[in-house]
């Protein structure tokens, strides 16, 4: 019968990528609603979307918005930083074979360690403000970022070893004209990974009670058992991540526009 | 051939010689400076602490942190290259949650784990639901790049011989996104790591994260090195493992 | 006497759709091939060639018009049982990196189904005659270009097609390798009195190895003439000095109207 439908609407193809997901998310709204009304599901168990929607607009104000901005504040500020930080750090070690040799292992360390679990020495040295969670947030994005990175740059200068010879440019001259611009969406992967993993980072450490944000709000509702809260703080860390992608991606289609 | 040589074994003792020396200077400069011991712990006293609790202590809690990520990961990784699978050969399941997987991705799934903990309680489970969380939607994204890539003259290849769906995923698609899977599996180990570290900080008595809490709280600054060690050891195991893997299943020449 | 048509290709048109442009690729262009015909396309690059040889196997569909196998008409979906009796080569071979060579020459029985003695032996035969029999187990990238382009050639012949479809088979190939396979390749039509249809850029190697030559023009896709060959068979590369072979080669070039098309001789 779906195929019947699907031969009326063949104009309305192009609009698949916006229609199936809408319908997507209809049926599971009303599924969830109609189950947790149904079965008299108690709200401590699953609360209905409706409650869910109810308590995201009357309690935003008062108890998560602060946390809400706290949360975004680490994070863009981390992601910020860590972004150059990293493409700077790649672009010495790509161009200084000596400093390569020596630090690779270091960086591999670098990229696969859960920063997460120095953040109670970081603590430790620099109080409980935001301080220490941003360089961790960084540390760890601009890791990944340096990581992609070299790899970008290093390939590019395998292939066109003999061009870059041929012309006879600065070490660094050749850098900024020629192998940045080819590395570009090396670097950008590596920008959408660093971004994941400060979200990542930026949250893990807020929901393991390390300070506040959106995340420690998660965790108090949770042992207070008000679960619509829960699910609306949910909602809004979703959203935050999302977004970040998104901006990030959407920056990257503006400057790597050749490779769309 | 002579260069070549001396590059490689460059590359071997570079790496080695600076950590000597960076550990040595700090063992230095925090006996000489009398740094207090609350602040940091001198590259002796930790390794002293690793080799004296080892079987006690160390070994155990990394034994369980990585009993839980292994075994996340293990389910993480297949289910993320289902996954991947169904979104990129079926149309209506791909287009209807696209957006969604963009959601899941970008969204670091930590954060469902105080809601699991009230749900399944504290324990084994649960860590390893938060791992596989985590980690899947890495092998996923990765895996729906190397499956939206294929070489298309491969496809028509599996077109003039009338290839089923199926035929086309064993012949062409999952050979030729091997690279893709095991890149997924690399950056996942990652996640996997943090995701396992951060639910033991949530809620834990057991494993290396719990270990780090404890030791910070009673100020055993020789301990909490030794687990972020430990913990570090922890991250690049499991970053090199896919790649050794990957040395024994490619055995054609790309 | 009109011999029972084979391959017919009927007023097909196919234009590609893109953002900025459609192109049209092909222009109302029909063809006949009779059971046990070789038959050659020749023309200048981007006239089309690849494309009419991709919608007679299916792989692309077209936009007007239909081909007709052993009397069966198709448009967008092909029969899977006509579909048995195509083989296909691709200009870059097109193998399977992660296979060996037994693996890849085994490909199409088993998609196609197709299991027992018979073709065991098929794949033994075909081996051996491809002179790959000491390599069947090397991975196909680590073959030299010759032997990965043999290796394309039998893939296509393992499943016993009684018509072949092949995009310049021998174009990456160096021109003695390229004689001895054309040779090979004439042997085998004579022995299996298959049906092919055969792409090319060389007008010589048209020559050599047809019954017929269509010429085609590019832009939109067209075809311009037909030249029948009319040298005996077998043929042999000394053919290749006659005065005959010079002037179909003349012809086939006028047809084309200019010198455009780089003639290897």
């Amino acid at each position: 019968m779906i195929n019947v439908f699907k031969r009326h609407f063949n104009r309305l193809r192009k609009y698949d990528s916006v229609i199936y997901p809408l319908i997507v998310l209809v049926i599971i709204f009303t599924l969830w609603e109609f189950l947790v009304k149904i079965l008299n599901i108690p709200e401590t168990t699953l609360p209905a979307p409706s409650k869910v929607l109810e308590a995201l607009f009357t309690k935003f104000d008062t108890e998560i918005k602060p946390h809400f901005f706290i949360t975004l504040k680490v994070l863009v500020i981390g992601f910020l930083v860590a972004i150059p930080v990293g493409i700077t750090f790649a672009a010495l070690l790509s161009q200084y074979t000596l400093l390569n040799i020596m630090l690779s292992p270091f960086v591999l360390l670098w990229v696969t360690m859960p920063l997460l679990a120095v953040l109670p020495l970081i603590m430790m040295w620099l109080g409980y403000g935001l301080a220490p969670r941003i360089l961790v947030v960084c540390v760890t994005a601009s890791g990944m970022v340096a990581l992609n990175s070299i790899a970008g740059f290093r390939k590019v200068e395998m292939e066109k070893m003999e061009l870059m010879a041929s012309m006879g440019a600065g070490k660094w001259q050749a850098f900024f004209k020629y192998i940045f611009p080819n590395a570009l969406p090396s670097v950008f992967a590596g920008i959408r990974l660093g971004c994941i993993n400060a979200t990542l980072s930026t949250l893990g450490v807020e929901i393991a009670g390390f300070g506040s944000g959106i995340g420690s709000r998660i965790t108090l509702f949770a042992t207070l058992i008000s679960f619509p809260l829960v699910f609306a703080c949910i909602f809004l860390t979703v959203l935050i991540g999302v977004t970040l992608f998104m901006v990030t991606t959407f920056i990257e289609r503006k400057v790597i526009y050749w490779k769309y | 051939m002579k260069e070549q040589r001396q590059v490689n074994w460059l590359n071997f003792i570079a790496p080695i010689a600076l950590l000597v020396i960076l550990l040595v200077g700090a063992e230095w400069y925090i006996v000489t400076n009398d740094i207090p011991r609350w602040m940091i712990a001198s590259p002796s006293a930790i390794i002293k602490e690793l080799i004296s609790s080892f079987s006690s202590d160390i070994f155990p809690n990394f034994a369980i942190t990585l009993g839980e990520i292994l075994t996340g990961y293990l389910i993480a990784v297949p289910l993320g290259v289902l996954i991947a699978i169904l979104l990129t050969q079926f149309y209506t399941f791909g287009k209807a949650f696209a957006p969604y997987t963009i959601a899941v991705i970008s969204t670091p799934l930590v954060i469902l784990v105080p809601l699991l903990t009230i749900w399944l309680g504290l324990g084994f489970r649960v860590k390893v639901i938060a791992v596989v969380l985590q980690s899947f939607t890495i092998v996923m994204m990765n895996c729906t790049t190397g499956f939206n890539n294929i070489d298309p003259l491969k496809m028509e290849l599996m077109k003039t011989i009338n290839a089923s769906r199926w035929q086309k995923l064993k012949y062409v698609i999952l050979p030729s996104s091997l690279p893709n899977i095991f890149n997924g599996m690399r950056m996942s180990a990652i996640s996997a790591s943090t995701a396992a570290i951060a639910t033991e900080f949530y809620s834990s008595t057991e494993g290396l994260g719990a270990m780090i809490l404890h030791s910070s709280a009673y100020l055993n600054i020789e301990r909490m090195f030794a687990s972020i060690v430990m913990v570090a050891v922890t991250g690049i195991t499991l970053y090199i493992l896919p790649s050794i893997i990957e040395k024994l299943v490619i055995r054609w020449k790309i | 006497m009109t011999e029972k048509l084979k391959i017919s290709v009927n007023n097909v048109t196919k234009i590609f759709e893109s953002k900025r442009q459609n192109i049209t690729a092909l222009l109302d262009v029909s063809m006949s091939v009779r059971e046990g015909e070789f038959v050659s396309l020749v023309g200048p690059s981007g006239c089309g060639k690849s494309t009419v040889i991709r919608i007679i196997e299916n792989i692309i569909p077209p936009t007007n018009g239909s081909v007709t196998i052993d009397g069966v008409t198709y448009t967008d979906r092909i029969p899977s049982d006509i579909l048995r009796k195509l083989g296909f080569v691709f200009q870059a071979h097109n193998l399977l990196p992660w296979m060996t060579v037994e693996q890849n020459l085994r490909l199409p029985l088993k998609a196609f189904g197709l299991k027992g003695d018979k073709w065991d032996d098929q794949v033994e035969m075909l081996l051996s005659f491809s002179k790959l029999t000491n390599m069947r187990n090397v991975y196909t990238n680590e073959l030299s270009v010759g032997m990965q382009q043999r290796l394309g050639v039998v893939r296509a012949l393992v499943h016993d097609p009684e018509i072949l479809l092949m995009d310049e088979p021998f174009g990456a190939l160096d021109a003695l390798t390229r004689d001895e396979l054309d040779i090979q390749l004439l042997d085998i039509c004579e022995k299996t009195h298959k049906t092919v249809i055969f792409i090319t850029h060389s007008v010589a190697e048209s020559v050599l190895l047809s019954d017929r030559v269509y010429v085609m023009k590019t832009n939109p896709g067209e075809i311009i003439g037909e030249v029948r060959i009319g040298l005996p068979k077998p043929r042999s590369l000394d053919m290749k000095d006659s005065r005959e072979f010079a002037e179909y080669e003349y012809k086939i070039i006028d047809a084309i109207g200019n010198l455009e098309l780089s003639s290897i001789k």
